[in-house]
């Protein structure tokens, strides 16, 4: 190839490439202003907005300390009839004579903590075995397609076990905690993130602008990292938030099965509603209070996420 | 009379309208001729003297001309029931409803009735018996889980009542009829199994089923490789001319205009500017618009340098036709007469929408 | 259809064997080795010596696998530490009820899902399909044991409409079949024992139904309004066929295939949620042997049960794969 044709094929890729970057730089503003004028996005966004501000500024909002059992002796002598909302304690008292409605509100910060932590468990490594299947299988000849195979068999296999078995097993081996929640739960999420990154990878591998830079020469791995994988993480990072809502109701289950924070001082939603299940006849508040704080945070973020998801698919956006 | 005259058929969707007016008529045993470009209406044309309109098609944005996807989009919520209902079904107004779909006016009188006033059950009965029609993608227009055979013997078994091995029977002396080799194994075989051309005849042996009088091709070659083309028009032609059987013959091509048709109607922006005969029409194009697409396709008779010459601008660029001609925006030839109201068509065998025809000739 | 068969077996194994590799090494990952669970906390270390000789854990790695992969292929778990019966039993007991609970959920699910799917889609935009979406999404995001607990306090405790606890009234008198005691009830004539028994079921199986009840209707949904929009949708419009053979042939044929693909992947969870479930109703499935073995730590039986539900799980995604194939002629037939 001679000199001018080489810097006329560079021209035309640069052009090429440019012109996706432009596009896909307005599909993100198109995006981003669908999902401001879509309800669900919005109702999402308030919701998850709220629970952060909560969740951060918990301790310093609470009117008391959410462990200290300042009402124990009245509880104890009202022999588990926990009394309901008053003035001094608006959501009342749990079985321990503690203010519920500080527990609550401390209590956002370590949900939060919980669903995030095992989110980006979930997210980091199955990012990693899911880019490197995706990258080994599309540059890095027989072998790399061999371990692209060896890596996405074991997801799969991985993907066989239901959620909460995987979450199970992982709880097993490290006793109860609420680390272990959020490592069973992050755990159980990896096989998911790994497939949805690499098809998205493979997706974009296979698409025009990254056949122009391979057949100039473009080093691979640069093609990687400063094109197919910034393109491919739209869907990933929607799955991030859905999974957040899974995520919180998983660890919920887990610390109703026993697995959670053993500590009964602390407060976090999970343990609290499982701690719950016990007065559930007589003091249903006790339960009730945590189940609607988790599932309207749950569907906070799979509204957000949902919402996310319809303003990135342009199949979904054109039956608008 | 004709089998199928269409008058003022106006189609609008919600405040967008696709159809202003056109007024065209189909005679027994002729090819006619629907031309334009993308956005010109033609589609929504045919599919209102289907009465498949309205419904959520095209919602993918493929090949459709562009009001009906504008519009389609809207309607995307469009259910099977509404789009299995006659358009006046639809409430005055409804296509600004969401979901909604389109308003049709005007008629649309096949054999004495009028399509467009029948009811949806009624309507029913005649599509795909009296009227049947070919659309442009054989791929996406053929269900891809159910063998072809059933596709074809529920038309039979619907209008003729043909049931089990009659039908059957029926249907591969119907793919034998339509150039498909070794008919009764093709029955059992599924649209995947089959090429592009094949698939086409297979849509074309569904559409002539039950001898319908008048068939509708919607760009029917417009998805094919040049050589299958050119076997399906021949096809086309052949059944048209055995059976008698009407063709509306929807298309952008001129080439295959001049091949098939008798009658021409060229339309631009919801309405005809010009209907001729065909001879006529490629001998003295009146209108503006119809020089301009005869200029704009490559010639073998013309010097080799010769350049082409498009037509400037684009569809988009349009007057509504109640100010003045529509075409005025992109017309060379425009004065102010063009601009002071509603041009009419003028003449009858050869007839044209252009104040300035005159000059053009 | 045969070759696609085979493959699918083939994966079938590869994937077992897999997971038989993963659970092995969790078993061998377990803090201080199974040994630590079985003897006294003041074992001397010759006890403990001689133990893992005859657990076999001196021998090489390879060979214990293949031991342990022997023992599984013959459904040998080993003992449950707490019952001190065999795993297999434990569960062979148990699973009968699981499925019973399985099935009503997923029938629950199915026969009420893919319907309102199938309203909403047709009626986009209305109140219906607003509070079919709405309800879907809330769905998903109730913790299903809560749901469980609310619907026994409500209907079972406070309104008395339905029973509380187990499977069949205390004192009923059952012939044991299939150990699905509707279907036993049924095939034994004893119509007042089904009764009975899908009483009892009533709310286990809604409470479990919440999730895959939920992803149906979406998905059903969004596959129907798929499938309305494309063409050969239309062309069935332009043959003039009858509505109802459109609805069936045409679009909901269609509609089904990622429909099918979803039900197989919910069936796997479904057995996840019955551990949930079961133990609120206490419904003696494994789902509440699970329940107990997990806050005991018992890990044969947890290693058997995970096995088995794997091995289930994994049959009814070969299933569905078959199915998919019967109903998707692109996969069945190449060109």
């Amino acid at each position: 190839m001679t000199i001018a044709k080489i810097e006329k094929l560079d021209r035309l890729i640069e052009a090429s490439v440019s012109a996706r970057e432009a596009q896909t730089g307005s599909l993100l503003r198109q995006s981003y202003r669908r999902l401001r004028r879509s309800p669900m996005a919005v109702t999402g966004a308030v919701i998850v907005g709220l629970f952060v501000v909560v969740a951060i500024l918990g301790p310093w909002i609470a009117p008391y300390d959410p462990t200290a059992q300042t009402w124990g002796r009245e509880v104890f002598l009202n022999r588990n009839i926990f009394p309901g909302p008053r003035a001094e304690n608006w959501f009342g008292l749990d079985h321990l004579g503690r203010d519920m409605f500080s527990r609550m509100i401390v209590g956002a910060r370590q949900t939060l903590l919980v669903g995030v932590v095992a989110t980006l468990i979930g997210f980091v490594a199955g990012a990693v075995i899911g880019g490197v299947a995706a990258a080994a299988g599309t540059f890095g000849g027989r072998w790399g397609e061999r371990v692209e195979a060896v890596l996405m068999r074991t997801v799969d296999v991985a993907l066989a076990i239901p959620m909460l078995l995987l979450a199970l097993s992982v709880a097993a081996l490290m006793g109860p905690s609420l680390s272990t929640v959020m490592v069973a739960v992050g755990v159980a999420q990896i096989p998911i993130f790994a497939r949805l990154l690499r098809g998205s990878m493979l997706a974009q591998a296979h698409s025009d602008y990254v056949l122009a830079a391979v057949s100039l020469g473009v080093p691979k791995g640069r093609i990687v990292v400063s094109h197919i994988l910034p393109n491919s993480l739209g869907p990933v990072i929607v799955q991030a938030t859905l999974v957040l809502a899974t995520a919180i109701i998983e660890a919920a289950a887990l610390s109703y099965l026993g697995l959670g924070n053993p500590d009964p001082g602390s407060a976090e939603w999970g343990t609290m509603l499982a701690d719950a299940q016990r007065f559930l006849s007589g003091a249903p508040q006790l339960a009730i209070y945590p189940a609607v704080a988790i599932i309207v945070t749950a569907l906070g973020f799979t509204l957000l996420g949902e919402a996310m998801r319809e303003s990135l698919d342009p199949r979904l956006r054109s039956q608008e | 009379m004709a089998l199928l005259e269409v008058e003022d058929l106006r189609v609008a969707f919600g405040a967008s309208t696709a159809v202003d007016g056109v007024s065209f008529a189909v005679e027994q045993g002729k090819i006619v001729g629907l031309v334009g470009e993308s956005g010109c209406g033609k589609s929504v044309t045919s599919l209102a003297v289907m009465g498949l309109l309205p419904r959520g098609r095209a919602a993918k944005g493929r090949k459709g001309d562009q009001p009906v996807q504008a519009a389609a989009e809207e309607v995307a919520g469009g259910s099977v029931k509404a789009a299995v209902a006659a358009p006046q079904a639809v409430p005055a107004g409804g296509g600004r409803r969401r979901g909604g779909g389109a308003d049709v006016s005007g008629r649309a009188v096949f054999d004495g009735t009028d399509l467009l006033s029948l009811p949806p059950a009624a309507m029913r009965r005649r599509r795909g018996k009296d009227l049947a029609m070919v659309f442009q993608d054989p791929l996406s227009s053929l269900n891809p889980v159910v063998p072809i055979g059933r596709q074809i013997t529920e038309v039979l078994e619907r209008h003729r009542g043909l049931k089990g091995d009659k039908a059957n029977k029926e249907a591969a002396s119907l793919l034998d009829r339509v150039g498909i080799p070794d008919p009764v194994r093709r029955l059992k075989e599924y649209p995947h199994q089959l090429s592009g051309g094949m698939r086409q005849r297979v849509l074309i042996a569904i559409a002539v089923a039950c001898a319908p009088r008048l068939l509708i091709a919607d760009e029917p070659t417009t998805a094919l490789d040049v050589t299958i083309q050119a076997q399906i028009l021949e096809l086309l032609k052949d059944l048209v001319d055995h059976e008698g059987t009407a063709l509306l013959m929807i298309t952008h091509d001129l080439g295959v205009v001049a091949g098939m048709c008798d009658e021409v109607n060229v339309l631009y922006s919801g309405r005809v500017v010009e209907s001729a005969p065909v001879r006529e029409l490629f001998a003295r194009p009146t209108h503006p618009y119809t020089v301009g697409l005869l200029g704009s396709i490559p010639r073998l008779d013309l010097p080799l340098h010769e350049p082409l010459t498009p037509i400037r601008g684009s569809i988009a660029d349009v007057i509504r036709w109640k100010d003045g001609c529509a075409f005025a925006p992109r017309c060379d030839r425009v004065a102010d007469a063009c601009v002071a109201g509603e041009p009419a068509l003028v003449g009858s065998a050869h007839a044209h929408r252009c104040v300035m025809a005159e000059e053009v000739a | 259809m045969l070759r696609y068969t085979v493959k699918r077996l083939l994966q079938l194994a590869v994937a077992l064997l897999g997971l038989s590799l993963l659970l092995f090494a969790w078993f061998k990952a377990l803090p201080g080795g199974p040994e630590n669970r079985l003897l006294p906390e003041n074992a001397t270390d010759q006890q403990r010596e001689a133990l893992r000789a005859a657990l076999g854990l001196d021998e090489p790695v390879w060979v214990q696998y293949g031991d342990f992969l022997g023992r599984v292929v013959r459904f040998d778990f080993g003992s449950s530490l707490s019952s001190g019966r065999p795993v297999a039993t434990e569960l062979a007991d148990r699973l009968p009820a699981t499925i019973e609970l399985s099935l009503a959920a997923m029938i629950i699910a199915v026969g009420v899902g893919i319907p309102l799917g199938y309203l909403a889609a047709r009626r986009r935009g209305t109140w219906l399909d607003f509070t079919a979406v709405s309800g879907s999404l809330l769905g998903t995001c109730i913790p299903i044991f809560f749901l469980a607990a609310m619907l026994k306090v409500v209907f079972a405790q406070e309104l008395g409409w339905l029973p509380t606890t187990f499977r069949l009234s205390a004192g009923a008198d059952y012939t044991e079949v299939t150990g699905l005691r509707v279907l036993d009830g049924l095939i034994t004539g004893e119509f007042d024992i089904a009764w009975d028994a899908v009483l009892h079921l009533v709310l286990p199986a809604i409470a479990l139904s919440s999730i895959p009840l939920a992803v149906i209707v979406r998905i059903t949904r969004a596959s129907v309004l798929d499938v309305v929009g494309e063409d050969y949708v239309r062309t069935a419009d332009a043959k003039g066929l009858k509505p109802s053979v459109i609805r069936g042939r045409h679009v909901m044929r269609n509609a089904m295939l990622p429909i099918a693909t979803i039900i197989g992947l919910l069936l796997g969870s479904l057995f996840a949620g019955a551990v949930l479930t079961e133990s609120v109703f206490s419904f003696g499935g494994i789902g509440s042997f699970v329940y107990q073995a997990t806050t005991e730590r018992d890990y044969p039986a947890l290693m058997g049960f995970i096995l088995v539900i794997a091995m289930f799980y994994v049959a009814i995604n070969l299933i569905v794969d078959l199915s998919y194939g019967l109903l998707d002629p692109r996969v069945r037939v190449r060109s």
